[in-house]
């Protein structure tokens, strides 16, 4: 018994030493760098009357997810498009960061986990992360930047960044406000003409980059409304000589002349040189352009002609720059050409702050130097193989590239040397101590490894939706900017030389008619099923008008959901409002605004029929206007950028709308959809140029936080993405009543052109040389009186019904039971929370057994929907 | 010394061959189209440049309007450049098109990209045809009883189903539901290591089905036909062993057909293995022939067009050579 009482004492006292053992056997890297805060003064005290908190330990693991396209190069400067930004969002870092906000600003419990439960729903802050001070020195600036006393009086243009004095790369050298200014130089350099330059110099605006980047430039070809000429005449009076893009009119790219020579893209309208393919039976001169085409070259038509500019700014210096750093301050200065409001009033970062200046690009300047290749033979143009592989990456962020191989996976581990270790805020954050990438081409092998546990993500794909539409590991996403519909051609001069007798396209009420018989509920079903709801405006949701107050709002400062806005669209799809304030529209009335919102479906086919019968009236009172045979069918031609079943169906579906819309007109059955996709991936470019009529599936998404400026993708003419330039915007009149206020034209009756309102809007009417000059841009006028615009805008857009919206983006995608997002809501910044609030459920090991535990097949768990 | 000279006089023929093929290949995928979009917010310079740098257009100036012109470079002296620089530089260009590997060396990729395929495909070789030969001798030896009957219908059932088909059933039931091997090869180079190996087994596995089932019909037809030749039933009379005269005689007379099959179905099943390469994540050529089409990655075309023809090329060659070494009485070159 003795023997028996002694061993088991033996076994518990050496229990206890492993369990005593146990806690300096931890992996380093299964745990938070900690770094000792010298400045602590708690530290080295005892405090033996408070109850001691455990810290929390929370579970770590890898995370495993797949790519269909691996990245290929995530150089901040050249980088091409998502597939090449899956890496860059780790190794990079933020001056400031958005971050979720918690009640009483208590971000951590006791024992430093997460308090969840303080979340505001809908709420952020704006923080500093990479940068430890922003200032605006527009004030202090030296007078070289020539700013003037009003600018400086108004403040925004000149700021200053202060940088956390432990920022390092990867390999453990120093990142210093030098570094910035280095990779700007690199970045603006005219020797390599980076695609990601235009960030700089177009959106934020720094002071001469775009002169500096384009100096060795000699000239460039302007439009001539931008020289400030009206008409084609205008210019030629004044003496300009007018060039003509030979090449996008005529295709007349690889064209000769007589003695051999090349044809060049611009030629001038008085030039009678003739150019002509090989087969001498396409000649084309620049007078010949002008003489048959003239009214194509006019403002908005799509080929407009142009003026030679010649660069006058080949001397610029580095030093003329607006961005220098100031090295005993650890700090970069930014002169810019626009205000920007990055700081609120009291002094701390704005919304603005992180969204429009994030960061400003770094590269690893010895790495960079050794990654510079020199032109080949016969170019000229420099180019750089920076972070483009393993061997030549460079990482700031919290993760690291480990392991990179083309065309196969690559794989991020923590970056132990990332600054953000050592801040409080990131505290019990970045649980994936790992991600490994594998690229993985087929869906279906993709998601088999999704089901049995290999990769931690999927997405809700028609092959899966119908089973797992309801499982509780599907995020749905609704923030995308992306709004899709159908485009109308209706410029009459070109619908009527063409064969197509489809003038009826320029009649206003043909078109309304045709977008008022769309059910876009049936569409979202028929095509776009799962991934998809009815869009009847120009923007959706995602439109912020005022996201600094976004949570406090009735409305949510969505533009969407203000009253106004809505009351636009109700009028805009045939909703009339009585004097008691009341709707009534079809078969409803005596409705609430919110309610007839509720009910609007942009399918009113009495009132589409009787749009018809006008349009019907309209086209055979005026046949030889609009160019129309009555013996000869109408023709519009939809045009497609492939040859598929889904595709052919809308054409189909489009059909049987006409069909049914003409139903007992004189039209019945005359009106036929002619599917076309020769264009291929120049549909746009055919549908521009009015070889297509109608355009499908295609839309804007864009800034999700001022709607003041998408809507120019519809309203001005010089805008890339406008489908409709030849819509003369600037001779259509408008008429609105400004609400009362403290602002430039309030009270007043105002009627200006559509243009000139959009550019007023947005603060650029002196600028774009505009007949009015109101500037009612952010901050100048309340936003009462910019939303009352633009939901004018938008009313009378949808009205014309050019751009007929039909549906907004949105989708869903898994999360795998290993990991459960920070937040089941979708937040506006911070998404469901991203790898940096990620929570773990399974380690690695446990994660293993868990799977082989359900047999490898998780599928029935993934079904579930509670 | 006939025999020599056949080999080089074949060899000869096949560098003509080659150099054939290899100048319509070129040629043909330089009548596409030179892809000169230029993209929405792009600088038409920077698109020039990048074309004049890829060696499709020269000659790029400044025209009197200050308008950029070039001169598009002959397809033929593109050409010629190209041997120049493959031959004197062995410099087979860089990836300019192809989105995951641009900029980066081509025989890089190439080199990093060919130990899978080809061991995958080896693999499927080793595996199938003792495989494909076994079924094909028993059923031939079984003609017409049960045996027979079982190995003619699983042949029917694998030359019938398409090689996807089969793929995603082996990946399904293989990899999902018994979970014996990974979903995709492991990404480690290490291939002849067991845990590397092991993950490679599904793709093997897919990629020899088709080429058993070939085997095991043409063995069982060829073997079938010389079991009841007279020489047979010489040799058996002379007083061999059943399974003398099998092995000794009928299988050797059987193999003149049989052998060659089995170096041109190699070269078949290096073919068929891009969509098995994609299913199962091997990172292999497969994928990257169709896309240097797709991207119009020239220099990377011509290159997997390149070893694709010396492959075939090569493996007629062999084929021809091996029959004389399977039946003495055949003498290639011989007069």
């Amino acid at each position: 018994m003795k023997k028996i009482l002694a061993l088991v004492l033996v076994l518990v006292m050496v229990l206890t030493l492993f369990a005593g053992c146990k806690g300096d056997d931890t992996d380093p890297t299964e745990s938070q760098p900690v770094v000792e805060d010298p400045t602590d003064p708690t530290q080295g005290e005892e405090t033996p009357t408070e109850p001691v908190v455990e810290p929390v330990v929370l579970k770590q693991a890898e995370y495993n997810t797949t790519t269909s396209v691996m990245p290929s190069n995530w150089n901040e400067f050249t980088y091409a498009d998502n597939n090449d930004t899956q890496i860059m969002n780790y190794i990079q870092s933020s001056f400031f960061e958005y971050d979720y906000k918690f009640e009483d600003d208590v971000k951590f419990n006791e024992d430093g986990s997460i308090n969840k439960d303080g979340l505001v729903p809908g709420a952020y802050t704006t923080n500093y992360a990479a940068a430890t001070k922003l200032e605006d020195v527009t004030a202090t600036v030296d007078a070289k930047w020539g700013y003037t006393a009003e600018q400086i009086a108004e403040g925004g243009y000149a700021w200053k960044i202060t940088l956390r004095d432990d920022l390092k790369w990867d390999d453990g050298t120093a990142i210093t406000a030098a570094d910035f200014e280095y990779s700007m130089e690199q970045l603006l350099d005219p020797a390599f003409m980076n695609f990601r330059a235009n960030t700089y110099y177009d959106t934020l605006m720094i002071k001469n980059s775009k002169a500096y980047f384009f100096k060795n430039q000699e000239g460039t070809y302007e439009t001539f409304d931008t020289k400030g000429y009206a008409t084609l005449q205008e210019a030629i009076d004044a003496g300009e000589t007018l060039y003509v893009d030979q090449w996008n009119m005529w295709g007349a790219e690889g064209y000769t002349d007589e003695a051999g020579n090349l044809a060049p893209q611009w030629v001038a309208i008085t030039d009678e040189t003739v150019y002509n393919n090989a087969d001498g039976s396409d000649p084309v001169s620049g007078a010949m352009l002008y003489a048959d085409y003239g009214a194509h070259l006019e403002v908005g038509t799509g080929y407009t002609a142009a003026i030679y500019v010649e660069n006058t700014n080949r001397d610029i210096a580095w030093e003329d720059v607006g961005l220098y750093a100031i090295p005993e301050e650890n700090a970069v200065v930014l002169c810019l050409d626009k205000a920007y409001s990055f700081l609120k009033e009291d002094g701390s970062l704005s919304v603005w702050a992180p969204y429009y200046f994030s960061s400003l690009p770094v590269v690893h300047r010895e790495k960079y130097e050794a990654c510079k290749i020199a032109p080949a033979d016969g170019a000229t143009l420099w180019t750089s193989n920076y972070n483009s592989s393993l061997e030549t990456t460079a990482c700031w962020g919290p993760y690291k590239l480990v392991e990179f191989e083309a065309g196969s996976h690559y794989r991020l581990e923590k970056n132990e040397h990332w600054f953000g270790w050592n801040m409080e805020e990131y505290k019990n954050q970045y649980n994936i101590t790992a991600i490994n990438c594998r690229k993985v081409e087929e869906f279906a092998t993709k998601w088999m490894g999704f089901l049995n546990g290999t990769y931690d993500d999927a997405s809700l794909q028609t092959e899966n939706v119908a089973d797992y539409l309801d499982s509780k590991y599907v995020y749905f996403t609704s923030t995308n900017t992306g709004t899709f519909g159908m485009q109308l051609y209706s410029n009459l001069n070109t619908l009527k030389t063409s064969e197509n007798n489809n003038g009826i396209l320029a009649i206003q009420e043909f078109r309304q008619a045709f977008n008022l018989a769309l059910n876009r509920s049936d569409i979202v079903e028929k095509i776009w099923p799962g991934s998809s709801v009815p869009c009847f405006g120009l923007l959706n949701v995602a439109y912020y008008y005022d996201i600094e107050n976004s949570p406090e709002l009735e409305d949510g400062g969505q533009y969407r959901n203000a009253t106004i806005a809505k009351e636009g669209i109700l009028r805009a799809y045939g909703f009339t409002q009585g004097d008691d304030g009341m709707w009534s529209g079809g078969d409803l009335s005596g409705l609430t605004t919110e309610d007839a919102y509720d009910a609007l479906t942009g399918y009113n086919p009495t009132l589409a029929k009787q749009k018809m019968q006008e349009a019907i009236d309209i086209l055979t009172a005026n046949a030889e206007e609009y160019g129309y045979d009555a013996t000869k069918d109408i023709t519009l031609v939809y045009g497609s950028s492939s040859d598929t079943d889904k595709q052919r169906f809308r054409a189909d579906y489009l059909q049987n709308i006409l069909n049914e819309l003409t139903v007992g007109t004189a039209l019945e059955g005359k009106i036929k959809v002619v599917f076309d996709a020769s264009a291929g991936a120049q549909w746009a470019e055919a549908f521009r140029s009015g070889a297509t009529q109608i355009g499908f599936g295609y839309g804007f998404s864009g800034n999700a936080f001022n709607p003041f400026d998408i809507v120019g993708a519809f309203v001005n003419p010089n805008e890339d993405l406008n489908y409709h330039q030849y819509w003369d915007t600037s001779a259509v009149e408008l008429t609105l009543t400004m609400p009362a206020g403290d602002y430039a034209g309030a009270g007043e009756t105002i009627t200006m052109s559509v243009e000139n309102w959009f550019f007023c809007l947005n603060g650029r009417a002196e600028t774009e040389g505009m007949a009015q000059t109101y500037n009612w841009g952010e901050g100048f006028a309340p936003v009462e009186a910019r939303l009352m615009i633009l939901s004018a805008l938008e009313e009378l857009t949808i009205k014309e019904s050019r751009s007929v919206m039909l549906i907004a983006d949105g989708g869903g995608s898994f999360l795998g039971a290993k990991f459960s997002y920070f937040s089941e809501d979708e937040h506006t910044f911070m998404g469901f929370g991203g790898m940096r609030y990620i929570e773990v459920n399974y380690t690695d090991a446990e994660w293993t057994e868990y799977v082989a535990a359900n047999n490898n097949d998780l599928s029935a768990e993934y079904q579930k929907s509670e | 010394m006939y025999m020599f000279k056949y080999v080089m006089k074949r060899l000869g023929l096949m560098v003509l061959t080659f150099f054939i093929i290899f100048t319509m290949c070129f040629v043909l995928i330089k009548l596409l189209p030179i892809p000169t979009n230029v993209l929405p917010g792009q600088d038409p310079e920077i698109v020039m440049k990048t074309l004049e740098g890829r060696g499709w257009i020269t000659n790029i100036r400044e025209g009197e309007n200050g308008v950029w012109l070039y001169d598009r470079v002959p397809i033929f002296l593109q050409y010629a450049t190209y041997i120049k620089r493959v031959v004197t530089k062995l410099d087979f260009g860089l990836i300019t098109t192809y989105g995951e590997y641009l900029h980066m060396d081509i025989w890089d990729v190439f080199k990093s990209h060919m130990p899978p395929t080809i061991l995958i495909n080896i693999c499927a070789s080793l595996i199938g045809v003792p495989i494909g030969l076994g079924f094909g001798i028993l059923a031939a030896l079984k003609k017409n009883k049960w045996q027979d009957q079982v190995i003619n219908i699983f042949i029917i059932l694998l030359i019938s189903v398409p090689g996807i088909v089969l793929a995603l059933m082996i990946q399904y039931v293989f990899c999902f539901k018994l979970g014996w091997f990974p979903l995709t090869m492991a990404t480690s180079n290490e291939y002849f290591t067991w845990p590397v190996f092991r993950t490679m087994i599904p793709a093997v596995v897919a990629l020899c089905l088709g080429s058993v089932a070939g085997y095991a019909r043409t063995t069982r037809a060829e073997l079938s036909e010389v079991l009841t030749s007279e020489f047979m039933l010489l040799a058996r009379t002379k007083g061999l062993t059943k399974k003398q005269a099998i092995f000794r005689h009928a299988m050797r007379n059987s193999m003149v057909v049989i052998f060659p099959m089995i170096l041109s179905e190699f070269i078949a099943v290096l073919h068929g293995s891009l969509i098995i390469e994609k299913m199962f994540g091997v990172n292999g050529l497969g994928g990257l022939y169709l896309n240097s089409i797709t991207f119009q990655d020239y220099d990377f075309f011509m290159m997997l067009s390149g070893f694709n023809v010396l492959i075939g090329l090569t493996a007629g060659i062999v084929t021809d050579i091996s029959y004389g070494f399977i039946d003495p009485r055949i003498r290639m070159g011989a007069k």
